[in-house]
């Protein structure tokens, strides 16, 4: 800024100090030498007295603000409407004023509420529609809702209503008057939600429920008023256009927008009016701030806790000191109220029935079905915040000493009820808007064929078009539609939904820094289960990248799964630990999980990198805590692994084969999403064989019966040839074992080259097989190749392993 | 061009269509704009109601919010959104009062919206001079251009403006004697 110019602004506001006799005086001694400064101060002081008269003569002139600038003053009464003659303003709402009007055409005397839409403002729809509803809403016959009369178009075009006139005062008034305690307040809100109720029973939502609108007589009666904006709901599905203004204060979220609304947007009105009866306050701030007003529609403000609110004030006028209404307040009674609030409509109360039945409940002292939500509601909440480090539990594969990929998706209980939920209910919303066309396509035919799948084929098709404006949600559904693909075992159909999701973000503008990382990790996941793992690792890392700048809060959980990936993929073990350990000491530990999961991983890696002790220490920490009490959780299995492998390594096979039997049963019984339960007969067959138990050849047969055949990853590939050839080399044919193992170690040098402790086992294994077919030369070749792989792999753990002094053993 | 009750869809329309960078779109849109904006303000103020958020600031919010939906703007934070509408409104009464040419009713151009300035719109060329003056002053002194801009073209109360800059009530009341004496010297040079 010019210091000039503030120079200048100094001197105005220090002259107007000035007494004005002295102000001349003042600001020459002020400016003396400088003429120019002084002129320049002298002008606006004249303009600013100038700007006083110009106001004064303008406000004498026209002592109304004219134009639309100023309160125009309703319809003088005395005018006719039919036989009606008005005669005091009652009151102003919506596009027009309420008067008091009598019959005066002889017949009888009548005392109505007379309601007069200005047609110029109110539009040509509203008009149109509101002659169309009046029938309707004259069939409204309830002790509760103020009867409609008559109606009518006056001379000008301004249609008119005629209502019962109910001598009462609003809402909130009658309840300040009569310093009404909490008790008293529920009673007459809950003839309040009668009234409601039955009109959304006759289809009509109200659309515009304030206390303005609810009126009570002196004798206690609740009579709602104003149903001059409620439309009739057209379709089946319960949504209406809703054009007409509203008030700002009780309109739900999806009315700010002017989305459609429906019954629903009635609870959340009514859950405003509740909050205000209840504790005095506007649950989103102070309702005079326009400011406040528009943070909640631009920013989604949630409510603020109703106990939290109440002041001394508030309490005096409910008859109950602060304390007291706080307690009365706290509990139950919030938690129906801030259901009614959810900006979320399908978490809302699904009807004014439910809550009127809440609240009886709540004061019969009984449990209240709100409360029965907020569990899930709190583990949906934490679903929400922790989605990725929840399905990091569900995501990682357990790598086990050689390599069985299994994927443990499910989640143990209420967090995977969450995660599911979560996903479930997004996508259900979207699924119900989509659900009319689906009944409208060709699939309807075969009802009894329709699976799931094709439900949510139809909503992929139909998410191009129907959100085309709107590339952030689009690019958002398809996340959460690739997700559901993969838990529904078609990952092909996940990768393509996330990749068109990416695509459709590119085209939004200023979207949510979360969506991104998001569809990467789904983008993961589906790869991860085509055992793309490579390709996995990458996604994986590209959603590290994206959270560390604008999702710390499931880094963790990311870093977690790109360190897994990384096993998979054939990285270097060293490298993956550092990542788990740096997951760890990123991530919020706010699921007490995480940390387990992780050691037990971190325990496998020791393992594999040949520190039994350091490995079985890890995985003795993280077993309670994943044992859990009474049934185990799902995430014991990677202990199980883990566990069996040491036994294994140890030469304690008949351990090892109990180990891997109760992670067997748990993956049968419980059915894990995505766990093959034969990726784990596979390696219990080879430990079955290894500890001389029959029926390990028919369980290898079995389950090879029944695998896939075709390109498998690598870490798959050598996983099963190197458990079948450990098979086949203690009871079945000898070839045959030395054909798998070899394979196993071609796969290994070429592709998982970074983790030699996999050649390490192949090796022992070949060097046994050819010992016992008395092959000593190729033996010790085996021999001698797995002890340079082990001197790789185990580094100073290399002494003393018992792989390695088996192989010593045989060169001696 | 009066237009009547333009229907809503075609606000959206011409609303997304700016926002994809389509500026002309903001042209077409802006006397559609206002003649809704008009509906809003007559009917909003005819009332003395409490509940009803009466300032024209909840108008063009409720306007903007209702006809662009949430989704298609996202204010870095309520100083943007707030000086936009208001610069919008500057740009609508502006345009309008260019376009129809002067002589119009003073009851047309929702001038003034503040007490403070009540002349303001008392003759043709108000609006438009009052637009170049304002970018004069912006030169000059930026924040009480801002503070003008919201309490002329969109009525925000004196708390409301401080609110909205983050300045005190204090500074905000100095600022308007200020620049309402700044603005009836440039616009009333003669008397």
């Amino acid at each position: 800024m010019d210091p000039l110019w503030q120079r200048v602004e100094e001197l105005f506001h220090s002259a107007l100090e000035q007494p004005a006799a002295e102000r001349e005086g003042w600001l020459a001694a002020q400016t003396g030498f400088d003429p120019a400064l002084r002129a320049e101060v002298r002008s606006l002081l004249v303009a600013d007295r100038k700007n006083g008269e110009l106001n004064e003569r303008s406000r004498a002139a026209e002592p109304e603000p004219a134009g639309e600038t100023g309160e125009l003053a309703p319809e003088e009464p005395g005018r006719r409407f039919g036989p009606y003659r008005t005669e005091r303003l009652l009151g102003c709402g919506g596009m027009g004023a309420v008067y008091l009007a009598r019959r005066d055409d002889g017949q009888f005397d009548q005392i109505v509420a007379l309601k007069v839409m200005a047609a110029h403002l109110a539009g040509e729809e509203f008009v149109r529609s509101f002659r169309n509803e009046r029938q309707l809403l004259a069939a409204l016959a309830h002790p509760h809702i103020t009867r409609l009369l008559d109606g009518g178009v006056a001379a000008n075009g301004d249609p008119y209503l005629v209502m019962e006139y109910i001598e009462g005062q609003p809402l909130d008034r009658y309840c300040a008057a009569r310093k009404l305690p909490v008790e008293a307040r529920i009673r007459l809100f809950q003839q309040v939600c009668e009234a409601v109720e039955f009109a959304h029973r006759n289809l009509i939502v109200h659309g515009d429920l304030k206390p303005a609108n609810i009126l009570v007589t002196a004798d206690g009666t609740v009579k709602l008023l104003d149903f001059g904006t409620a439309k009739l709901l057209r379709n089946p599905d319960g949504q209406v256009t809703q054009f007409a203004l509203l008030t700002p204060r009780y309109a739900s979220p999806e009315q700010l927008r002017g989305e459609l609304v429906n019954t629903v947007s009635d609870v959340f009105s009514l859950g405003v009016i509740l909050y205000e009866m209840l504790t005095g306050a506007w649950p989103f701030g102070d309702p005079r701030s326009t400011a406040d007003g528009v943070d909640r529609l631009l920013h989604g403000r949630e409510p603020s806790a109703p106990a939290q609110v109440v002041s001394e004030g508030a309490a005096a006028e409910r008859s109950a000191s602060r304390e007291r209404l706080r307690r009365q307040i706290e509990g139950d009674l919030s938690t129906i109220v801030l259901k009614m609030l959810e900006s979320e409509p399908a978490h809302r109360y699904e009807s004014v029935r439910e809550v009127r039945e809440d609240l009886e409940r709540f004061r019969d002292g009984r449990p209240v079905h709100a409360r029965s939500h907020s569990a899930w509601y709190a583990a949906r909440k934490f679903a929400a915040r922790h989605w990725l480090a929840v399905s990091a539990t569900g995501l990682s594969v357990v790598a086990l000493a050689s390599l069985t990929v299994v994927s443990v998706y499910e989640s143990a209980q209420a967090r995977a009820q969450a995660v599911r939920a979560e996903r479930v209910s997004k996508f259900a919303e979207y699924t119900f808007l989509s659900a009319t066309s689906f009944w409208n396509s060709p699939l309807r035919g075969r009802r009894d064929a329709i699976q799931f799948t094709d439900i949510l084929d139809n909503a992929a098709d139909r998410l191009g078009r129907d959100l085309r404006d709107d590339p952030e949600a689009e690019a958002r559904l398809r996340g959460t539609l690739s997700g559901t693909y993969s838990m529904l075992g078609e990952p092909a159909k996940g990768e393509r939904q996330v990749l068109l999701g990416i695509q459709t973000l590119r085209r939004a503008r200023n979207a949510s820094p979360l969506i991104a990382p998001m569809l990467y990790h789904s983008l993961c996941t589906a790869l991860n289960l085509q055992g793309r793992y490579a390709e996995a690792l990458a996604a994986c890392r590209e959603t590290a990248a994206l959270c560390r700048v604008s999702d710390r809060d499931r880094l963790g959980g990311v870093l977690h799964d790109t360190a897994y990936m990384a096993v998979n993929a054939g990285e270097p073990l060293p490298e993956a630990e550092k990542m788990y350990w740096e997951a760890l000491w990123v991530s919020i530990p706010s699921n007490p999980l995480l940390p387990a999961i992780s050691y037990s991983r971190v325990g496998m890696l020791r393992l594999r990198q040949g520190d039994l002790d350091g490995g079985e220490r890890l995985l003795q920490e993280a077993e309670p805590a994943l044992r859990g009490k009474g049934e185990p959780l799902i995430e014991i299995i990677p202990v199980l692994y883990a566990r069996a492998f040491e036994e294994d390594v140890r030469g304690h096979y008949p351990e090892a084969v109990r180990l891997m039997s109760e992670a067997l049963d748990l993956v049968t019984r419980r059915r894990v999403a995505f766990m093959e339960p034969d990726n784990l007969a596979l390696q219990l067959a080879a430990y079955e064989a290894l500890a001389g138990n029959p029926g390990a050849l028919a369980r290898l047969h079995d389950v090879e019966g029944r695998l896939p055949s075709g390109a498998a990853a690598p870490v798959d590939r050598i996983r099963h040839d190197l458990f079948a050839g450990i098979v086949e080399a203690r009871c079945g044919s000898k070839a045959a074992a030395e054909r798998r193992l070899l394979s196993a170690l071609g796969t290994q040098e070429k592709e998982m080259s970074r983790q030699p402790d996999i050649a390490v086992e192949i090796c022992l294994r070949l060097m046994e097989l050819w010992h016992a077919s008395g092959r000593e030369k190729e033996a010790a070749e085996a021999a001698r190749r797995g002890l340079r792989a082990a001197a790789l792999a185990y580094g100073s753990y290399f002494a003393g392993h018992p792989f390695v002094v088996e192989m010593q053993k045989s060169l001696r | 061009m009066e237009t009547g009750l333009a229907a809503d869809g075609d606000i959206t329309q011409l609303l997304r269509q700016w926002s994809d960078g389509r500026d002309e779109a903001f042209c077409e849109l802006l006397p559609l704009a206002y003649n809704r904006l008009r509906q809003m303000a007559k009917a909003r103020m005819r009332c003395e109601r409490q509940d009803h958020t009466l300032q024209p600031t909840a108008l063009v919010a409720e306007l903007y919010l209702r006809l662009a939906g949430a989704r298609l703007a996202n204010w870095k934070d309520r100083e943007h959104f707030y000086s936009f509408c208001a610069r919008a409104m500057r740009w609508i009464l502006t345009d309008h009062a260019r376009a129809r040419g002067s002589g119009k009713r003073r009851g047309d151009l929702l001038l003034p919206l503040t007490q403070d300035i009540r002349w303001l719109g008392e003759r043709e060329q108000d609006a438009y001079d009052l637009d170049r003056a304002l970018s004069r002053l912006e030169e000059i002194d930026s924040r009480k251009a801002k503070v003008l801009e919201l309490r002329v073209y969109l009525g925000c109360t004196a708390k409301e403006t401080a609110d909205i800059l983050n300045l005190s009530k204090a500074t905000v009341d100095r600022d308007m004697t200020l620049a309402c004496a700044w603005l009836c010297r440039e616009l009333r040079p003669e008397e």
